[in-house]
């Protein structure tokens, strides 16, 4: 009877280790955890040193962090209007530019706008969330600096990338978008392509007058 | 076109009367223009059935007095409050969605009219996905593996067949004693465990071959077992919000760096802020499966109020359950990997866009981190920064030969390049 006790325990014990071995909620047995969980506070972690035990702390309010310009137009109609006049890319063009924009477009925003921009990208199409305005559509002749604040604020139903995408990787994007919007325009504001002769006198002068106001922005 | 041309020149009522007119004889066709029209004018502010940038759009031509007011509203909203001051339900609409202003329409009022009357039509889609949430849980449940209790089962009826079977032969034993007078076997006063002993000491050999076997199965397992301990390979916690990698990375096939923009640019590859879920879900308030279950607890955190689409209440840090964790004597910085290695994110991550509840993976252990040193070529082609590195090099390993160069070769196995 004892013998068989014992056998009993034993087998119990060997399948509660199977069970807590198995077990996807418990990162398992762990030697010296110390190493894994620091006493400093790393990435995410929680803290003691806070009230909420975030230890993701937001910036100091009104601090500026170094090499950093503040942007003048704010998140109003008129600063929209302001940044459509007078803003312009900061970034001279280059052709690496706008492959990095392309590879950055690819990132942040296909998956609403589509491949070129149609407003068809897989977001859109797979579900009932809005799609948004084409670029060869309502957003044609969207001028730079608006871009670039929506960009920076969010319109409507898009949010702020501010946080995500770099001031500079944000101006690259402008490109690679300004190039999905007319491409002929785009050669001729950066690539000082010149105007198509097969297109009429009327579009021509119309299509400078475009990249002259884009210019003078 | 030309019957357009033509309704233009009539004075407006009449010219209503006729649209409408043709709208009925032509309804084919308009409905279909008007679909259209607001898929690609409309669609991304309006909803029909709901508020979204924009009001709900059912019902708009009763609380418009005037239908063509609506028109030119629609046409040009801030041309119509400077022309009509005095027109307070336009002015109060432009209060009330905090003085977003539409933009100006490039449509006719034919177009204009159409789009008008694909609202009046339109219907709610029959929710053919009713059954949907539930079968909610089935999903995340069907992943358990119930292989273990099977063979529990299994094992135990086959303990009852053995039992069975051995008093059976017990009994017969008896009866042939009985019987025929036979001299009766020493493992019959037994019990089941006395007599697998005996039975080992009969087989000699047998009970030494299996011994053997044993030790070495139990040895090779206890030596898995402590080479397991502080690997997290299977983590797979249940987190504070049921989040599905796979609806968002797999079916809708946004980017990894999307959320995890700081893998690009820093050492981690970060928990993305709120503010990054809200820039999809200030427009997607219920989801699949789960309903607005799940998504309410992101609101919660960033202190959206939905009613009234504004950020309103105070926030609250949302507590992720870590996964991936390198002990701190290990450094490993991701836009390394990410983009002067140009590593996929699934190499150590795995297939994350078909994971519904995310798991670890890669072991993650120091051997597992050299083996990918020891077999990884370097990018080196269109990488400037590598251009001297190459050819001193191909100094250094003329004569192995070696052209292309792996991790190891720049150092990806001294110890100090992550532990220091």
């Amino acid at each position: 009877m004892n013998k068989k006790l014992k056998h009993s325990i034993f087998t119990l014990g060997a399948s509660l280790l199977f069970f807590t071995s198995c077990n996807e909620q418990s990162p398992g047995i762990e030697y010296m955890p110390d190493m894994y969980r620091s006493r400093a506070v790393e990435a995410y972690s929680e803290t003691i040193l806070t009230a909420d035990g975030k230890s993701a702390l937001d910036p100091v309010s009104n601090s500026i962090p170094r090499g950093h310009n503040l942007y003048p137009y704010p998140n109003t109609n008129e600063g929209y209007e302001m940044a459509g006049n007078n803003l312009k890319n900061p970034i001279p063009f280059t052709e690496e530019d706008l492959k990095e924009g392309k590879r950055l477009y690819g990132n942040f925003c296909v998956h609403c706008h589509g491949k070129t921009g149609q407003g068809d990208g897989s977001v859109p199409t797979n579900s009932d969330y809005p799609p948004p305005p084409s670029y060869t559509g309502p957003l044609k002749d969207l001028p730079t600096g608006k871009i670039f604040h929506t960009l920076m604020y969010g319109k409507n139903l898009m949010g702020s990338h501010a946080s995500q995408i770099s001031k500079e990787d944000r101006w690259r994007l402008v490109y690679y978008v300004q190039s999905l919007q007319d491409p002929e325009r785009f050669d001729t504001m950066y690539r000082g392509a010149e105007p198509k002769l097969e297109s009429e006198n009327i579009e021509n002068t119309a299509t400078e007058d475009v990249a002259m106001n884009q210019n003078q922005n | 076109m030309s019957v357009f041309t033509f309704t233009k020149k009539i004075p407006k009522i009449s010219h209503l009367i006729a649209v409408a007119i043709m709208f009925f004889s032509l309804s084919n066709v308009y409905a279909q223009d008007g679909e259209n029209l607001f898929k690609a004018n409309c669609a991304s502010c309006h909803k029909i059935d709901k508020k979204l940038v924009g009001p709900a759009l059912q019902g708009v031509r009763d609380r418009w007095e005037e239908e063509a007011n609506l028109i030119l509203w629609i046409k040009n909203s801030q041309d119509y409050l400077k022309n009509n001051s005095d027109d307070s339900y336009a002015s109060g609409l432009y209060e009330q969605y905090n003085k977003s202003i539409m933009p100006a329409q490039a449509l006719s009022d034919d177009e204009v009219v159409a789009v008008l009357d694909y609202i009046d039509a339109w219907q709610p889609a029959t929710p053919v996905a009713a059954a949907a949430p539930a079968g909610a849980a089935g999903p995340v449940d069907a992943g358990e593996d119930y292989t273990f209790y099977w063979l529990l089962a299994f094992a135990l009826v086959l303990i009852i067949v053995i039992r069975v079977l051995i008093d059976v032969r017990k009994s017969v034993r008896s009866v042939m004693v009985e019987v025929k007078g036979e001299e009766a076997a020493p493992e019959d006063s037994m019990g089941m465990v006395e007599q697998l002993f005996y039975w080992f000491k009969q087989n000699k050999k047998f009970t030494a071959f299996a011994t053997i076997i044993v030790i070495v199965a139990l040895a090779f397992q206890g030596w898995n077992a402590l080479l397991s301990i502080g690997v997290y390979q299977g983590y797979e916690p249940e987190q504070p919000i049921k989040f599905s990698h796979k609806i968002h990375a797999g079916d809708n096939a946004i980017s990894c760096v999307y959320c995890h923009h700081s893998a690009e640019k820093g050492k981690h590859s970060g928990i993305p802020s709120v503010n990054v879920c809200m820039n999809c879900h200030t427009g997607i308030s219920s989801g699949k499966v789960y309903g607005t279950e799940e998504i309410s607890k992101i609101y919660e955190a960033a202190g959206w109020n939905p009613e009234t689409s504004s950020y309103e209440n105070p926030q609250k840090p949302i507590k992720w359950v870590r996964i991936h964790n390198l002990p701190d004597f290990a450094y490993f910085n991701h836009s390394q990997h990410v983009v002067v290695g140009q590593v996929e994110c699934q190499t150590c991550h795995g297939p994350v866009q078909e994971m519904d509840v995310l798991y670890q993976y890669s072991e993650l252990t120091m051997g597992w981190c050299i083996n990918c040193h020891r077999e990884t070529n370097v990018k080196m082609k269109d990488n400037g920064y590598y251009d001297q590195l190459q050819k001193d090099l191909k100094e250094v390993y003329k004569e192995e030969g070696i052209e292309e160069f792996k991790v190891e070769h720049i150092g990806g196995l001294e110890c100090a390049k992550c532990h220091y």
